[in-house]
């Protein structure tokens, strides 16, 4: 029977791709001193990061898991694998790239966006990256785009060591710990004071072993007056064993520099994506989070921005849409610390089929933050009544010198909004899909086309057979 | 005994310190007396508590807790029901005066039978100390409680008015709970205007048809106190409505706590229901949080929040400054008229007065 949509273009297929494991190298599965051990081999760590991976671990199993958020009692840890590399050392070209694993990426597009509207691409297949490659004119400019293993062992070690896990600290949570104790790949970026990178970054993360765990590490510092928009998109092949991705982002942005920070994230429904992502922003410094969540089975997401120097801003931009089988708790969290200090939240939930989407925040005004402002919004939309959708903004205002504002609506769609549609000749089914698709475009008209068109995609794609 | 109270529904993040309260060697109060007035149409009766009394069984948002303290405590419930088809303007009031280093706790039931309409007032004011310390969060004696349990029959109306005056030194816990028949309305009005330590809840359970919730607080905060909250609209039954409005001012070192929770249930088609919150911060000492929680399971609902939060608007403070008007002296006039706004609402002229009469 004809599916009652009118999206029939979009192939799931391409996310779904699963490599055979051959000519791996896998840790066993499970947490111990002697795995951890084994990792810092593996990476080569110096000293202090073997030393400071152990002490992680310690944390690890002192801090209880959350009692506050969806439930991960699906995932067991002694059946996670920590580390699996390919038999492949990272390459700067394409060509070189084992023919599996390219072909995957060509799939998903990544070189083919490389060519047309990257400055540099970082492609991290299971534990390690297979590919770095950063544009000659912008390496030139003094960027330094390079993969954290690299950069925690070459000239920028010292930067590195400043600045590893000190905004996220292992004893924030406890995956931020086990993130401390297992972390490899991901990529260190360094943008030299007042360079302005014209186009994006990007790095893609790929996990396509079963039964394993990505722990990537991303150390973006933007210097002084400069200027970087950084994307990362993640995605996984679905299998019937818990998946486990517990990357750690740390963004550093600079007096008077700006960084925007776009995410897609699709990891596939068997996914605990208990990832932790903070930025401190300076004087007059901007962070800008772009975030759309459509992957994972459980997923804890709250980018959190830090505004430590005076005039400092952070605008967050979020779409989450959980479909059958999905919870996904996302949102972000807003300290002002400084005076002159502003913050805008604005965001999306879809709920369907059963999913649970649940919008978290906090924004937090310090005795400091004289003149700060800050406004929330966020919207919610229920495709059914088998679906749940919950808001949970929180504020703590510690000064009498703000202006505070906050917004929340939870509805459906409206019929009368499918009328008009339909009474412009839109059949229903294409008429609700495009009312979903145009709820989310606070998100995707923030995104590079290419990628808003990934979004809308992927929107499309969740929708399919839910309607009629 | 140790209490938890206040939790939130949903819990957040543990470092916000807001998922629940705990407080630490409450004294179990014995009962205490209540000043009454009765208008003759509604019926008065007490029931001990070895007696079976349904509406000790509706939740309220304070949390189990309380009813364990009130459990060890020898007071009943004081019970004022008004028959079907009767609706009566004049209020009952209930006037309690509390004593300090006396803990005292009070249970109320308000049941209004089909189509009927009661309006039930009560002031709580207390005796400061003379010259005592303000009490220590660990030793509480300056302590009352009071409970109150409305069970709101088909086509019901339900006013509730509460206004407080306590002293500095007294911790206060007000505890209601509602059950709401079919088309029944609810319309409670509480003011706030001194106390300690003061922790409020209430839970209303919209559970048939078309029933209504209307909820407006004001406070006024200063020096140390608090004010801590816990409000919960449980949506059930379908056409459900909901409002709380919100608003207050905080001066001096004081801090307040609203959690504000529209718990949209399967069932509950076609609700809705709303929050506002409205704060105003006078000093630089105060603490304001605010966690207004929209839950929802059932999909043709709407829900909505909104909160302001800060200091006054400054094209209206530019606005009464160019008429001569201090600062000073606008802020005041602000803070009044919040509670103006809402002391309006009261459907009783003494009760007006007498809230006039603390502003002064």
């Amino acid at each position: 029977m004809k599916e009652k949509t009118w999206v029939e273009d979009v192939n799931r297929s391409i996310y779904d791709i699963k490599n055979e494991e051959k000519d791996v190298y896998r840790l066993k599965a499970g947490l111990t001193p002697e795995i951890v051990a084994q990792i810092s081999d593996e990476k080569h760590d110096p000293e202090w990061m073997r030393e400071f991976r152990q002490k992680s671990l310690e944390i690890y199993n002192e801090i209880p898991v959350p009692d506050w958020g969806p439930s991960i009692e699906g995932l067991n840890m002694d059946k996670i694998a920590t580390y699996v590399r390919t038999n492949t050392d990272m390459k700067g070209s394409w060509d070189e790239v084992p023919e599996e694993i390219k072909k995957t990426f060509d799939l998903l597009g990544i070189p083919q966006a490389e060519r047309e509207s990257l400055a540099g691409v970082g492609a991290q297949y299971d534990s390690e990256l297979v590919y770095h490659n950063v544009k000659k004119e912008v390496a030139e400019q003094g960027v330094v785009y390079t993969d954290m293993e690299s950069a925690l062992n070459g000239e920028y070690a010292d930067m590195v060591k400043s600045h590893f896990m000190k905004l996220v600290p292992p004893r924030d949570h406890k995956f931020a710990a086990l993130h401390g104790a297992v972390w490899s790949g991901g990529s260190f970026v360094y943008v030299p004071p007042g360079v302005k990178v014209d186009i994006p970054l990007q790095s893609y993360f790929r996990l396509n072993a079963p039964g394993a765990g990505q722990f990537e590490h991303t150390l973006i510092i933007v210097d002084e007056g400069a200027d970087l928009h950084f994307i990362e998109g993640c995605s996984a092949p679905k299998y019937n064993v818990a998946n486990l991705h517990a990357g750690c982002v740390e963004l550093f942005v600079g007096k008077n520099a700006r960084l925007r920070y776009s995410t897609i994230e699709n990891w596939s429904k068997n996914m605990y994506n208990l990832n932790t992502k903070r930025a401190r922003v300076e004087e007059g410094g901007k962070i800008e989070w772009v975030s759309g969540s459509f992957g994972s089975h459980v997923s804890y997401l709250y980018p959190m921005s830090i505004l430590n120097g005076d005039g400092a801003r952070a605008e967050f931009t979020g779409v989450t849409f959980a479909g059958q089988g999905q919870n996904l708790d996302t949102g972000a969290k807003m300290v002002h610390n400084a005076p002159n200090t502003s913050s805008y939240m604005n965001t999306r939930s879809i709920s369907k089929g059963g999913g649970i989407s649940t919008f978290r925040s906090s924004v937090v005004v310090n005795p400091k933050a004289k003149n700060s402002k800050s406004s929330v919004s966020c919207q919610s939309l229920m495709l059914d009544r088998i679906s749940r959708s919950d808001t949970i903004p929180a504020m703590d205002i510690r000064t009498s010198d703000a202006d505070i504002g906050h917004e929340a609506k939870i509805g459906r769609i409206s019929d009368e909004a499918v009328f008009y549609l339909m009474s412009r000749g839109i059949p229903e089914d294409e008429a609700r899909a495009m009312i979903v698709s145009g709820f989310a475009d606070n998100v995707s008209k923030e995104l590079p086309v290419e990628y808003a068109v990934e979004m809308n995609n992927l929107i499309r794609l969740e929708m399919k057979g839910s309607i009629g | 005994m140790d209490m938890t109270v206040n939790r939130l529904p949903a819990p957040t993040w543990n470092w916000l310190r807001v998922n629940e309260v705990n407080l630490r060697n409450v004294p179990v109060p014995a009962e205490g007396q209540i000043e009454t007035e009765t208008p003759d149409t509604i019926s008065y009766s007490y029931y001990n508590k070895k007696e079976n009394f349904s509406p000790a069984d509706i939740s309220g948002a304070v949390g189990a807790d309380l009813d364990v303290l009130l459990e060890e405590s020898d007071g009943g419930f004081h019970s004022w029901e008004i028959a079907s088809g009767v609706k009566e303007s004049a209020p009952v009031r209930l006037h309690f005066c509390y004593e300090a280093e006396k803990p005292v706790q009070n249970r109320i039931a308000i049941h209004a039978c089909e189509d009927s309409e009661i309006t039930v007032i009560m002031d709580f004011c207390g005796e400061d100390a003379a010259g005592s310390e303000q009490t220590a969060p660990q030793n509480i004696s300056d302590f009352a409680v009071v409970q109150t349990k409305i069970c709101a029959e088909r086509g019901a109306k339900v006013h509730l008015v509460q206004i407080q005056k306590l002293p500095e030194s007294f911790t206060f816990l007000n505890d209601t709970g509602t059950s709401c028949g079919e088309g029944a309305q609810i319309e409670t009005i509480q003011i706030v205007l001194g106390g300690g330590k003061t922790y409020m809840g209430m839970r209303t359970d919209l559970g048939t048809k078309a029933s209504t919730l209307e909820s407006k607080i004001g406070y006024l905060l200063d020096k140390k106190e608090s004010l801590d909250m816990n409000y919960l609209a449980y949506h059930t039954g379908a056409k459900t409505t909901s409002r709380m409005d919100v608003s207050g001012v905080l001066r001096g070192e004081s801090r307040k706590l609203f959690r504000g929770t529209i718990d949209f249930r399967n069932g509950s088609v076609g609700a809705k229901g709303d929050e506002k919150e409205d704060v105003l911060l006078f000093s630089e000492g105060v603490v304001n949080r605010t966690i207004p929680l929209i839950l929802c399971e059932e999909e043709d609902v709407e829900g909505n929040h909104g909160a302001t939060i800060g200091r006054l608007d400054e094209a209206l403070l530019f606005y009464l400054a160019s008429r001569g008007i201090e600062e000073e002296e606008i802020y005041e006039m602000m803070a009044r008229a919040r509670i103006d706004a809402i002391c309006n609402e009261i459907p009783d002229e003494k009760t007006r007065e007498l809230v006039q009469g603390y502003l002064v």
